[in-house]
């Protein structure tokens, strides 16, 4: 009937839909695990905040004992707390990176994409990770 | 059918299904997102596409798709989302055709899987050059949610293909 048809009857490779299933669910269980476990070592904390790239700031959180905020470029505010950061207002359209809410740990940066602004947090278990990859 | 009426028939179908990929791409646009995080979003537009693949060819797919990043960016995005999506649709579509060799129309949900995960894959490069490699923090939650995506919108596709075929529409070589 359809060219389609004849190529995958033609083909003598066949995946069962079972294993692609089994494949799919481990990958989303790892991924699942890997956010769910990894909130943060108890190692120092340290925000990095750049722009295109370019460090502009550096606060380590763990000394932190009020909550303030701190100016990225004309963009952006974060709002940096004992041991979390998070975007405090962007003037970007979709404010996606706000509404991410605070990290407080290295796995997830919050990026505001329009802006080029990057804030991570760098911490022991995070400095591991570079190391090994 | 004669030659000049089947390349009209072509015609059309690829007008209508790119139409019908800028209206899913545009409203999809206008829906506040699901989760706060960038790059994550449905990919309803992927199921013209696949639709597109299967119903007529790659190649048809592949004019589809195209057309929809052009006017989708003009219509609903910004100048960099252009860039975004490119990298997304190309990576997307190429991991497509291949996965859609070796498994059958079936299993077409999961060639969408394959598709959304090389999608992300694209952007996440483009996100890297761009701002540095701190994005790729990003690579499993997007991940985990371009898996189920691209089941919902894999099956979206099949099951529309599958209605297709009882009205016999049919428009291949």
């Amino acid at each position: 009937m359809s060219s389609q048809e004849s190529e995958n009857k033609k083909n003598k490779i066949k995946i069962p839909t079972a294993a692609l299933i089994a494949f799919f669910a481990a990958v989303v269980s790892i991924c699942a695990a890997l956010l769910f476990f990894a909130d943060g070592g108890d190692g120092q904390k340290i925000a990095v905040i750049t722009i295109d790239g370019e460090e502009v700031e550096r606060i380590d959180l763990g000394s932190v004992t009020e909550g303030y905020c701190i100016d990225i470029g004309d963009s952006n505010t974060a709002f940096v707390e004992h041991d979390k950061i998070s975007m405090h207002s962007a003037n970007c359209p979709d404010g996606l990176c706000v509404k991410q809410g605070a990290i407080s740990s290295g796995l997830v940066p919050i990026v505001c994409l329009p802006n080029h602004v990057i804030i991570r947090i760098e911490d022991e278990t995070s400095e591991q990770f570079d190391a090994v990859t | 059918m004669n030659g000049s009426g089947k390349r009209i028939r072509r015609l059309t179908v690829t007008a209508m299904l790119t139409a019908v990929a800028l209206v899913l791409f545009v409203i999809e646009a206008q829906i506040p997102p699901l989760v706060a995080i960038p790059g994550i979003k449905m990919g309803l537009a992927n199921i013209v596409t696949l639709v597109a693949m299967k119903l007529m060819s790659k190649k048809d797919a592949a004019v589809v798709l195209l057309l929809r990043v052009v006017l989708g960016s003009i219509f609903a995005g910004q100048a960099v989302s252009f860039l975004y999506s490119f990298s997304g649709g190309i990576m997307c579509f190429a991991v497509m055709c291949a996965v859609s060799l070796i498994l059958s129309d079936k299993q077409l949900w999961a060639v969408s899987v394959f598709g959304a995960v090389a999608h992300n894959a694209g952007q996440l490069s483009v996100a890297a050059l761009m701002l540095g490699k701190y994005v790729w923090g990003y690579a499993p939650v997007l991940l985990l949610s371009s898996v189920v995506t691209g089941v919902f919108t894999g099956l979206c596709a099949q099951l529309l293909l599958s209605r297709f075929k009882k009205i016999r529409v049919y428009l291949g070589d």
